[in-house]
């Protein structure tokens, strides 16, 4: 349940990358289908990601003397992080919901208090749970795992950005 | 704080042909050095320059990405919405009181033209209404031709004194402009509204509150990933003109025409009212203009402060 927990929060984490990452490139009024792309382009950026720690987690346990208790210890760790970030994942979905009602201040109010805030601190918010996860796991490997997959994680946003820093100018292109 | 935005110092038209002016890097500079400015300083000295020169084509792709970044803030802000609510009643008042057709409205320094191509694709305004935006700058508003065109809306945008217009402008509106206008200038900017014959203009801007320049920070932060649009960003809620200097500004100028602040109360809960509009019409449109707000039920009616 942890391991899955914390895959689909990645996955969603991702998916958002991809749409912060698409967006404010695009002058159109109706990118449905721009930012449904840019979502999917996230999500499939966090596949990647998960599978590669995935598999290093697996190689770990594999080498590991003792495989049982560092996957033990792999999902007290998987659960103080889950803790933290589903904390804010919460949040942030419910400022989202104020998206789908009819009101104009509503989706201000969510901007503002919420979803602003909430993504300038994001970086800190992964750190903070890894620190967290990592300063109170058993293991060393528990806690390089940890740090990893949050700095992995961390980099997705950097790596999508990396085609339009290399000079690609605004897209006015068709959605 | 009158501190100059780095945008506004980039370029430089001649005010009768509109054409571009060169413009010397270490003018810029030193502009800014002396504002107190040097973190803005510094990124004006990095800008692409030849023979001290900046390179026009750099700082038109600079203020493109800048200016898509400002729509990215305005979606998010329902920028196209706010305009709306205040337009389309301003539209059917002037309709009621038998208004020449069509109804023009002309966006003054509309950038990329974002608001007016809302209205254009959303806006539902009505087959007797015109949408216009005027700007200096050719490279920003060529974008928002292609970009109108890739979406077949109907609206025009023109390099052009939007007071100047061979036909002129029936309703003017700008978002996020007013600021840029500074003591004399800002009485200056709504005397020639008047002058141009425009029947009523709106225009809305960053509300000054004791969160905005915080919350500008932090949506900058967030949001924006140009340095430029981080910085100026900031300054224009510093910048922001206080709902009395509008009001005032639009006494002073627009004669003829009636004043009014939108949303300029600022309440307990400023987060809710990030931006204020002053509102101008000819005095014979007040009644029913208040009349077509109010139809909107208390939301419309109590944000509209008195008319002068």
């Amino acid at each position: 349940m942890i391991p899955a927990l914390l895959t689909l929060l990645a996955l969603v984490d991702a998916a958002f990358c991809g749409f912060r990452d698409a967006a404010g490139r695009n002058p159109r009024i109706e990118k449905r289908a721009y930012f449904l792309r840019a979502v999917r382009r996230g999500a499939l950026a966090g596949l990647i990601a998960v599978a590669a720690l995935a598999a290093l987690t697996f190689a770990v346990l594999g080498l590991a003397p003792d495989p049982a208790g560092l996957w033990l210890d792999l999902l007290a760790a998987g659960r103080r992080l889950l803790l933290v970030y589903g904390a804010y994942a919460a949040l942030v979905c419910t400022a989202l919901l104020a998206y789908a009602l009819p009101v104009h201040e509503a989706r201000v109010l969510a901007s503002v208090t919420i979803l602003g805030p909430f993504t300038m601190v994001r970086p800190w918010v992964l750190a903070a749970g890894a620190l967290l996860a990592a300063l109170a796991a058993a293991r060393a490997e528990t806690a390089a795992l940890t740090l990893a997959s949050a700095l992995t994680i961390g980099l997705i946003e950097r790596l999508l950005g990396r085609g339009w820093r290399r000079g690609r100018p605004v897209p006015f292109r068709p959605s | 704080m009158d501190a100059p935005e780095i945008s506004d110092l980039l370029v430089d038209y001649d005010p009768d042909t509109l054409a571009r002016l060169p413009v010397r890097r270490s003018a810029v500079v030193e502009r800014l050095r002396a504002a107190g400015r040097p973190g803005a300083a510094r990124l004006a000295a990095r800008l692409p320059a030849r023979d001290d020169l900046l390179d026009e084509a750099a700082v038109d792709a600079l203020l493109l990405r800048v200016h898509a970044e400002l729509q990215r803030l305005s979606e998010e802000f329902d920028q196209g919405e706010r305009v709306r609510f205040v337009l389309a009643p301003l539209l059917d008042a002037l309709r009621a009181a038998g208004a020449p057709r069509p109804l023009r409205v002309v966006d003054v320094g509309c950038g990329l033209g974002y608001v007016v191509r809302w209205l254009a694709a959303r806006g539902a305004l009505g087959a007797d209404v015109e949408l216009v935006g005027c700007d200096y700058n050719r490279a920003l508003i060529e974008a928002a031709r292609a970009a109108a065109s890739d979406e077949g809306l109907p609206c025009r945008f023109h390099v052009a004194n939007a007071f100047t217009l061979r036909e002129p402008a029936t309703v003017f509106l700008s978002t996020g402009v007013v600021h840029h206008f500074r003591g004399d200038a800002l009485v200056s900017f709504f005397r020639e509204q008047a002058r141009a014959g425009a029947l009523a203009f709106i225009h809305f801007d960053i509300k000054p509150s004791h969160l905005s320049p915080l919350g500008a920070w932090i949506f900058h932060q967030a949001r924006m990933r140009e340095p430029l649009s981080r910085h100026d960003g900031v300054l224009s809620a510093l910048r922001a003109h206080a709902g009395d200097a509008l009001l005032a500004a639009a006494r002073a100028g627009a004669e003829g025409l009636s004043s009014a602040l939108f949303d300029g109360h600022v309440g307990p809960f400023p987060v809710l009212r990030i931006m204020h509009a002053v509102i101008g019409l000819r005095p014979d449109l007040r009644a029913r203009f208040v009349d077509q707000l109010e139809r909107l039920g208390p939301r419309g009616g109590r944000r509209l402060g008195a008319f002068s």
